[in-house]
């Protein structure tokens, strides 16, 4: 294959452009920004297309190039294949449903249909990815100078590996081990499956144990079914049982019903007979119960109504007692009222005695009254005399306080007063001195003034003394006259009031004597006065008891109760006597009227009593009572034979009457023996109760193992879940192994189908290149170049950007020539040695030179240094 | 006269739903209360007995306590009888074994049982195969004839078989049949009707649509059929066709969109078909959780086929491109095939690796 030429209608930057290829080394050289990077990809456009558009512009071709200058965008292509030339045509549009492409054979100008749209993946058997990255080296940016090795050898490996694929095929195999392990572990029980597995293991036992429950349940059941029938078999024997019990017990019930019936006729008979010996033994008949209670009552009263002898003893002695007392009270007991008088007088005559006593002056008083006789014995004076003393006494104690009113004669008024006069001596003697020093000490101003103080009160000190001393002079003949006239009228009046009052005080009077004298004077009168209304008080009083003992005793006298002593008890003894002697005449009234009574009682008595034997043929003695009596048992035995007699003929009546049918009926013939057929049902009921027991054992079992089987549906569900997600797992996991598997086959058959044709062509042009020995070359499995350096082999990081570029280019021409095999493909440098020096350049440029032979090659260049 | 014909209950059967353990308790007992709604039903309606064509119960998986639910149901209804005729996964005598039945409860045997309702007589067997219980058959062809039978309806006799041939121009009015869980009915002969009642509850996804009971009221020698919808919860499978689809959104829309109409306390199976491509967003746990809140119970089954076209990887000179073509290359199904690139392609992008 080789390309012929291209025109570039519109594509990027590129607009009516048209470029002829030599068939081996073209070099295209024009500057930066010429386009040559945009005419690259143009020609992989007409063999591939353009992709779908991306979202990020650099993915998005379509958009990338889109003609700057519009138009239409798209060009053609002239290339040869097997000796013919073919035109491609394509156009693009936003999509690639309008692009356009067009194929035609210049040999006849005519549409040719040897190839499809997808001619460049017919032609060279690569994707478009993959011929652009193995026939494209591109320009050495600045940015892969710097890191140029590990940049364009993860190109050069991206040529057998996706880009992604050698990024991520460790974690893809991580990541798929991963989930493997999740579900089975590599190692060890983890994992959902082996999980799953024991929760299978665990159920299917527990189901096994439900299982085997249903099993056992059935056979339970069966149990029960068949314990079930024979427990109905047997409650159906016992009901054929109960039927012949009843007829055995129906047999039993009539015999004993017509015995019953002979028991009652032969009680009847029997009770008729007592009576008939009963009634034989009273020939005169047997009273009725009313007639004998009254006869027995009629006895009774008889009894009751004889005089008892505490009666007739009471009635004595009640006789007794009056005929005492007759005497005594033959004029009539004393009426109450008259008792009143006498016990109120009783009472004034102890309370006149009483006061009669009390009526004296106490003794305070007695003593007092003493004292005043003795104090007076001499006379009382009366009210003249005591006026006079009361003059006397006034007249003296005023002389003597106007005496001492009056001064002496030889006193000065101002002896023992501070003068103030000799305060202003001492002042101007003090003034005098001070203004005397002053001077002589030349303070003769201030000395001067001092000085004439002193001087000043001098002379007021001597005008004051001048002016009392005057004074006095005039005051003292006066006051001596008087003081001796009041003397004088003093010693008179003490002769006079010594005179009156010497009587009672003697020689020395007190200072109040005539005070005292008229006070006890006065208090004397008043004791005097009491003691005289006090015994008319007693003598009163006297008079009065006196009468009133005279009434009483009269009283007493009367009824013969008088006695020396005390009034009240005398009283007392008197109405006691009065009152016994009422008491003992009602008594006597009363015992005679019961005494009547009685004997008109006792005699209707008996005559009900003597009728009732008569009647009756009894002859009554002394117990006569015991006889009616017995009658009276003999009543009450004869009513109860009568009532048992009337009982027994209605039981029998009524007995008869409902058991007539029975008792009429012939006996039946006793077919059953009812203690055998008892025992017989204690039997069954035994057995019947044995199997009820242990049905209700079994139905216990029953429920206990419905129970475990019960759980089958959940256990059964939570197994078929537990299978499925274990089946599932485990599928998956063996799913997952062999995903890892292809993986890592299709790394391995990958990287040894390219690895040995390019490790030989590699070899080959490195050493036509650099004359590098190939045994000093090592190309791993990744692809990845490593050279022996001072024996030990180094990666291409430890080589300069111009060696490793031509390692590189002698990397891409090894890969072009593994994965062409078909077709050789054009191959386009996009000024790829700007790193190599000149030395490097001529080499790589002689090489590429050697290889146009090989291949096309279109070289796009800006530097005419680099020019081929 | 009425009478309801029901069947295939599958009391304390498994779920066939997949629905977790304490939904699948729940929808069990809410089998049990459809049937006691039933009862209510026939008895506010004055139904004369409610025919019960077998699978009431499910093989050896009836518990005690539904055994006793049922007896009081039937108990507590004493104005309707209830026919019950075992079917081929009843153990209802073991269900009942040790129990009192209520009067109203009346079964069948292996042989002809016939039970009488004025003017109607219905009849029922639980057949041996071994003996000719066709012929067996005794029918008045002046009363109202109502046979009750379990199986599969046949041309031919055979084991769990009705051989509708058999039982045609015998007097038979209405043939309640049990054993098929939808609803079907069709002309016997000339006289009479086959139907199948289906079942009173769906309880997995092959049992889809309006499930209930048959109402049959016969009057003056004549019957007349009506299906009443009786179900608490439908089962739905809805197919989604995610071929143009990218992103979970749009597919969950469709989802949306597909099950319009469905209602919300619905039980409801998203068949996801078409093609998809390795760019699809196709995360059926997230799928599921976003539609559970829409109904009872979601289940989403992934038909779909991954879109590989062979000129995408066949000169892909790359890993995966290597790696597709060996799993292609395998031996491995169709489906197997598609898991392995889906698993490896999702690793080798670094995205989560959805099992």
């Amino acid at each position: 294959m080789r390309l012929v030429q291209c025109h570039v209608e519109n594509f990027g930057g590129l607009a009516d452009y048209s470029c002829r290829f030599e068939s081996g080394l073209t070099v295209l050289h024009a500057p930066n920004g010429f386009g040559k990077s945009t005419l690259a990809e143009f020609i992989r456009a007409m063999f591939y297309g353009l992709p779908r558009a991306s979202k990020t512009l650099g993915k998005n071709l379509r958009k990338k190039y889109l003609p700057w200058q519009g138009g239409r965008f798209g060009g053609n292509l002239v290339f040869e294949h097997e000796g013919v030339q073919y035109r491609i045509e394509r156009t693009f549009g936003e999509k690639p449903a309008a692009d356009t492409f067009a194929l035609y054979d210049l040999t006849t100008n005519k549409k040719s249909a040897r190839f499809s749209p997808q001619i460049g993946l017919e032609l060279f058997g690569l994707d478009s990815d993959s011929f652009e990255r193995s026939t494209y080296l591109p320009q050495q940016r600045g940015e892969l100078n710097s890191f140029s090795t590990d940049a364009i050898q993860a190109k050069l490996a991206d040529l057998v590996e996706d880009t992604n694929d050698v990024n991520n095929y460790d974690k893809a195999v991580k990541a798929l081990r991963e989930k493997r392990s999740s579900l089975l572990a590599y190692r060890g029980a983890g994992g959902s499956v082996p999980h799953a597995q024991e929760r299978i293991s665990q159920l299917e036992q527990s189901l096994q144990q439900c299982r085997d429950a249903h099993t056992a349940l059935a056979e339970q059941l069966d149990r029960e079914q068949t314990g079930r029938q024979a427990l109905e078999d047997l409650k159906q024997r016992h009901r054929q049982l109960l039927d012949q019990l009843r007829q055995a017990s129906t047999a039993a019930g009539k015999a004993a019903i017509a015995g019953q019936y002979r028991r009652l006729q032969e009680k009847k008979k029997e009770a008729r007979a007592q009576l008939d010996r009963l009634e034989a033994a009273w020939p005169g008949g047997i009273a009725p119960r009313q007639e004998i209670t009254q006869a027995l009552e009629a006895m009774a009263q008889a009894a009751s109504c004889e005089p008892s002898p505490s009666l007739l003893q009471a009635h004595a002695e009640a006789e007794r007692s009056l005929q005492a007392d007759a005497a005594r009270f033959q004029a009539g007991v004393p009426a109450e009222q008259e008792f009143a008088v006498c016990r109120q007088n009783c009472r004034q005559y102890e309370q006149c005695c009483d006061l009669a006593q009390t009526a004296c002056l106490g003794t305070d008083e007695q003593t007092r009254l003493t004292e005043l006789e003795q104090f007076f014995a001499a006379g009382t004076p009366d009210a003249q005399q005591m006026q006079t003393i009361r003059a006397h006494q006034a007249e003296l104690t005023r002389c003597r306080a106007e005496l001492a009113a009056t001064p002496p004669a030889e006193q000065t008024p101002t002896r023992g007063k501070k003068s103030p006069a000799l305060l202003l001596l001492l002042l101007a003697v003090a003034a005098v001195a001070a203004g005397a020093l002053l001077l002589t000490k030349g303070g003769y101003a201030a000395g001067g003034i001092l000085l004439g103080c002193g001087v000043a009160c001098l002379l007021s000190a001597m005008y004051l003394r001048l002016r009392a001393l005057m004074t006095l002079q005039q005051a003292a003949p006066k006051d001596g006259v008087r003081r001796q006239a009041l003397e004088e009228q003093i010693a008179r009046l003490d002769a006079r009031l010594q005179t009156a009052l010497s009587p009672y005080f003697g020689a020395q009077l007190p200072p109040d004597a005539a005070a005292v004298v008229e006070s006890r004077a006065a208090q004397y009168r008043d004791l005097l006065e009491k003691r005289a209304r006090v015994e008319a008080e007693r003598q009163r009083h006297l008079e009065r008891a006196q009468a009133l003992e005279s009434e009483i005793s009269a009283f007493l006298a009367r009824y013969g109760a008088h006695a020396p002593g005390d009034f009240s008890e005398q009283l007392a003894a008197l109405q006691r006597a009065a009152d016994r002697y009422v008491h003992n005449r009602e008594a006597a009234a009363q015992y005679d009227a019961q005494l009547r009574a009685a004997a008109s009682q006792l005699r209707t008595h008996r005559k009900t009593v003597d009728a009732f034997a008569e009647k009756y043929g009894l002859t009554l003695d002394d117990d006569g009572r015991g006889t009616v009596q017995n009658m009276a048992q003999a009543a009450a035995r004869r009513q109860t034979l009568l009532e048992s007699l009337a009982a027994l003929e209605q039981e029998e009546t009524s007995f008869y009457a409902e058991n007539r049918q029975i008792l009429d009926e012939p006996d039946p013939p006793q077919t059953f023996d009812l203690p055998q057929l008892q025992r017989r049902q204690r039997e069954l009921e035994a057995e019947i109760n044995a199997r009820t027991h242990a049905l209700t054992q079994l139905n216990q079992s029953i429920r206990t193992l419905r129970q475990t089987a019960d759980q089958r549906p959940e256990l059964e569900d939570a197994l078929a879940a537990c299978r499925a997600e274990f089946a599932e797992g485990r599928e998956k996991a063996a799913l997952l192994d062999q995903t890892i598997a292809f993986l890592q086959q299709a790394k391995e058959r990958l990287t040894t189908s390219y690895l040995g044709a390019v490790e030989k062509s590699f070899s080959g042009y490195l050493r036509r290149l650099t004359g590098e020995a190939p045994e000093h070359v090592y190309l791993d499995a990744q692809l990845q170049v490593k050279m022996e350096r001072f024996g030990q082999m180094r990666e291409l990081g430890h080589f300069s950007a111009g060696q490793t570029d031509l390692i590189l280019l002698c990397m891409r021409f090894a890969l072009v020539d593994a994965l062409f095999k078909r077709t050789k493909p054009f191959i386009i440098l996009d000024d790829p040695f700007v790193n190599l020096d000149d030395e490097n350049t001529g080499q790589a440029l002689a090489l590429l030179r050697e290889l146009a032979g090989q291949y096309q090659i279109l070289y796009l260049v800006c530097n005419q240094s680099r020019c081929a | 006269m009425k009478f309801i014909h029901c069947s295939d209950l599958h009391l304390d059967s498994s779920m066939e739903t997949n629905l977790p353990p304490e939904k699948a308790r729940q929808r069990a007992n809410e089998i049990c209360a459809t049937f006691r709604r039933m009862a209510a039903y026939a008895a506010e309606r004055q139904v004369t007995a409610v025919l019960i064509a077998g699978d009431l119960f499910d093989t050896a998986r009836v518990t005690g306590k539904t055994a006793d639910y049922i007896l009081s149901v039937i108990a507590q209804t004493p104005s309707v009888d209830f026919l019950y005729l075992c079917g081929n996964h009843d153990e209802s005598r073991r269900a009942f074994a040790g129990r009192e039945l209520p009067e109203n409860l009346k079964t069948f045997g292996s042989e002809w049982r016939y039970y009488r309702y004025g003017a109607v007589c219905i009849a029922g067997i639980e057949p041996e195969e071994q003996t000719d219980w066709y012929s067996a058959l005794r029918l008045d062809e002046r009363e109202t004839n109502l046979v009750l039978l379990h199986g599969q309806e046949a041309t031919q006799r055979g084991p769990g078989l009705v051989c509708l041939p058999q039982l045609r121009d015998r007097g038979i009015d209405y043939l309640a049949l049990g054993h098929l869980h939808s609803y079907r009915e069709q002309k016997l002969d000339l006289r009479g009707r086959w139907c199948y009642c289906g079942c009173l509850e769906g309880r997995g996804f092959d049992e889809c649509g309006q499930k209930g009971f048959v109402l049959v009221e016969a009057e003056d020698g004549k019957v007349k059929t009506e299906f009443v919808p009786f179900a608490k919860r439908t089962l739905h499978e809805i197919p989604v066709d995610i071929s143009q689809l990218q992103t979970v959104s749009q597919i969950g829309q469709a989802m949306r969109s597909a099950a319009e109409g469905v209602a919300r306390e619905d039980l409801v199976k998203f068949t996801l078909r078409g093609a998809f491509t390795t760019d699809t967003q196709k995360d059926l746990r997230f799928l599921t959780q976003t539609m559970e809140p829409d109904y009872y119970f979601v289940k989403i089954k992934d038909e779909t086929t991954l879109r590989l076209e062979k000129q995408s990887y066949e000169h892909d000179i790359s890993l995966k491109g290597e790696f597709i073509r060996m799993v292609m290359a395998s031996d491995q199904s169709e489906q197997d095939r598609q898991t392995m690139i889906l698993w490896g392609l999702q690793a080798l992008s670094g995205e989560e690796i959805v099992l």
